[in-house]
């Protein structure tokens, strides 16, 4: 174990590790545009110099290995002369599209100038004019100007994903960055290669423009789309136009986790982000009249849902009901529905979802085949484990025939559900379908009741990956409009329902606030 | 206690007494009174005609010059070609104290100028006149030189200044 001294201050670390991870272990920052922890380390920016006693010439922290007694200083002259010249060099091609560039705010060209550099330029010479717009594939653009040639993003096309599209092509101050011919960034994991990028060279098409980096805030939460849980940032805007009190979500992006994600996230999970504040979301509890849904509050909505499963127990018994519990929802969540409807109600006729769909994409990266974020947490709930697909099955066969006359099904991502079971249908016989979900869908139009609930980046709770790991996560934002968390709503069907059990009593003191 | 920092003029004798005060009050009341009269009747005879008719400004329709660095209702400028100055870099939306600029922007089909404000509202009703976007923006593309300063309106609504507008906003004509 190699002990070493950086900036006069002494750490031991593992045999091969770098400078730059030493002294990152420390909190010394050293700046840097080529390093990133999930990549290779290339020491092509020169931008982490550090001086090294008993080395004559300066070091690239990010490829030296420390050895036994190594003394390192970061903030010496000669090091800050180097950074200054490496920032000169950089800025030769590069233009200060500052006001215009998305990075601005979080560049560490901006920053580093900044703090190392303010210089009077010494370049005469005619700058190099690249494409400004150069459309590298269906999410990413670049700005060749802007590129400092770092090729972090080449290694990790390279490296992570393994299909390598992106190469530097043409020599010296004509150097660019760009696809190979004839091929566009259609991996499903490009979307990080403009997180990864230093400057703003490759901006994201769907942020493009769209905010400022330092009007957004940053929440923490986790990826609900599938079984992965990926760590994720969720940067909003709490008022995007003041005037109109709008809040809105402008992206997700990774969030540093080992032990699930690492620092990466799928463009799946990535563009998620519009569905928070989508069209498609209900906005408030709606009751059927005649043949049209009409919103009509939650007190009366759900006083309703209780009026209705009381009578369908009451005349056919805890066989006249049916749930379906859909894994996306949280722990709590489940616990809840599972002393409601199990324990109290008596309810046997309970689904948590359809199966695996064995022909969705998975990888060895980050995507799993199973969409849904949370079916080891079902199972911590006290829901059974095994294939859910039958079960799932039988419970819309007996809606379907008319033997359920109550269904109740809660959770997400139903268009998806029921586009893949393909023997839901709509009972003539006039059955109760009620839905407690966040996104509309087309089986809204057979539903008596929708409870509108809050999406994931809007609640908190926990849920439990595919490899057992346990994540709790807090709410961001406040629900949309009239939503309400998932398990808010079973709290006060609850009560509704004359259940008074230990965590029905809590909620009640909350609903007897709102109605004071 | 703290000291008072504004020294005032000790009031001679005569001064007590008040007396001479009023009647000197009196008199440039009364001097302004009798010259405008005078001077409307000379005016309306026709002897007077070189010399204004009265000491006071007949606002409305008569103005004050307003001065060349006062801060006025704001413009936005225009490129040769006529396209916004504006680069929607949110600048002044940031530096706004009030929250009063709102700009949302879009990608230019012009691929060297990149970004561009398709919509910018400025609500005057929110504006505290401080400038701060003036000073804030990189391009010199907002300027609060119109000379407009009497904004009224019946409607809330009519103080939001839309992107159209601002941009065919005229600079005040002779600033003194």
């Amino acid at each position: 174990m190699p002990t070493l001294m950086i900036d006069d201050r002494k750490i031991t670390v593992e045999p091969g590790t770098t400078v730059m991870q030493a002294a990152d272990r420390l909190g010394i920052f050293i700046p840097r545009f080529c390093y990133h922890p999930g990549l290779s380390a290339v020491g092509s920016c020169r931008m982490c110099m550090v001086e090294v006693e008993k080395i004559p010439k300066l070091q690239t922290a990010c490829t030296t290995p420390v050895v036994e007694g190594m003394v390192v200083h970061t903030y010496t002259e000669q090091v800050m002369d180097a950074r200054r010249s490496v920032l000169e060099f950089l800025l030769i091609n590069h233009p200060l599209d500052c006001p215009i560039c998305d990075k601005a705010g979080e560049c560490y060209l901006q920053d580093d100038y900044m703090e190392y550099a303010r210089y009077t330029p010494r370049y005469k010479e005619t700058r190099w004019k690249k494409r400004k717009v150069h459309i590298l594939g269906p999410t990413i653009v670049m700005d060749e100007e802007r590129c400092v040639l770092c090729s972090r993003c080449v290694r990790f096309l390279q490296e992570v994903t393994g299909k390598q599209r992106l190469g530097i092509f043409e020599r010296g101050a004509r150097s660019v960055l760009s696809t190979f011919p004839g091929q566009t960034l259609t991996d499903p994991y490009c979307g990080n290669i403009v997180d990864l990028c230093p400057v703003g060279a490759l901006t994201d098409r769907t942020f493009r423009f769209q905010q400022r980096v330092w009007m957004l805030r940053r929440g923490e939460s986790i990826c609900p789309y599938c079984a992965r849980g990926c760590n994720i940032a969720v940067d909003y805007n709490e008022r995007s136009d003041v005037q109109i009190n709008d809040r809105r979500v402008y992206r997700f992006r990774p969030r540093f986790n080992p032990k699930v994600n690492g620092h990466w996230i799928c463009d799946r999970g990535r563009y998620a982000y519009r569905f928070i504040d989508d069209a498609r979301r209900l906005r408030e509890p709606m009751l059927r009249e005649g043949k049209r849904l009409v919103p009509s509050g939650w007190e009366r909505t759900l006083k309703r849902v209780a009026r209705r499963i009381r009578e369908v127990l009451d005349t056919f018994g805890p066989e006249g009901m049916g749930l379906i519990l859909l894994p996306s929802v949280t722990i709590g969540t489940a616990r809840r529905v599972r002393k409601l409807f199990v324990d109290d109600l008596g309810l046997t006729r309970i689904a948590t979802g359809p199966s695996i769909d064995p022909e969705a994409d998975e990888d060895s990266i980050l995507l799993r085949r199973d969409r849904f974020p949370n079916r080891g947490g079902l199972v911590a709930a006290g829901f059974p484990d095994g294939d859910p697909g039958a079960v799932t099955e039988g419970v819309l066969r007996g809606w379907a025939t008319g033997k359920i006359k109550l269904l109740y099904v809660i959770g997400d991502d139903l268009p998806r559900f029921f586009e893949e079971t393909s023997s839901f249908s709509i009972p003539s016989a006039g059955g109760i379908l009620i839905l407690q979900r966040s996104m509309e869908g087309p089986e809204d139009d057979f539903a008596r009741m929708l409870l509108p609930s809050a999406m994931t980046a809007e609640t908190a709770g926990s849920f439990v990956n595919f490899e057992g790991e346990e994540q709790t996560f807090s709410a961001v934002l406040p629900p949309l409009e009239e939503a309400l968390p998932d398990e808010e709503i079973l709290g006060r069907l609850s009560l509704l329902l004359g259940l008074k059990g230990e965590e029905a009593c809590r909620h009640e003191n909350s609903v007897e606030e709102e109605q004071g | 206690m703290k000291k008072d920092r504004i020294s005032q003029k000790r009031l001679n004798f005569p001064e007590r007494l008040y007396l001479a005060e009023i009647l000197r009050g009196l008199w440039i009341t009364g001097k302004h009174f009798f010259r405008n009269f005078l001077m409307h009747i000379g005016r309306a005879l026709g002897v007077v005609k070189k010399r204004r008719g009265a000491v006071t400004i007949q606002y409305p329709e008569e103005c004050r010059p307003i001065p060349a660095g006062y801060r006025a209702r704001h413009r936005l400028l225009r490129r040769e070609d006529g396209s916004p100055k504006c680069v929607a870099c949110m600048m002044c939306p940031t530096i706004c104290p009030a929250n009063c600029i709102h700009i949302r922007a879009a990608e230019s089909p012009d691929p060297t100028i990149e970004k561009y404000p398709v919509e910018f509202r400025i609500n005057l009703d929110r504006c505290v006149m401080c400038g701060f976007c003036v000073e804030a923006c990189p391009v010199d593309a907002i300027r609060m030189d119109t000379g407009v300063v009497e904004m009224s309106a019946s409607d809330r609504e009519e103080f939001v200044t839309v992107l159209d507008f601002l941009l065919d906003s005229k600079p005040a004509k002779n600033p003194v």
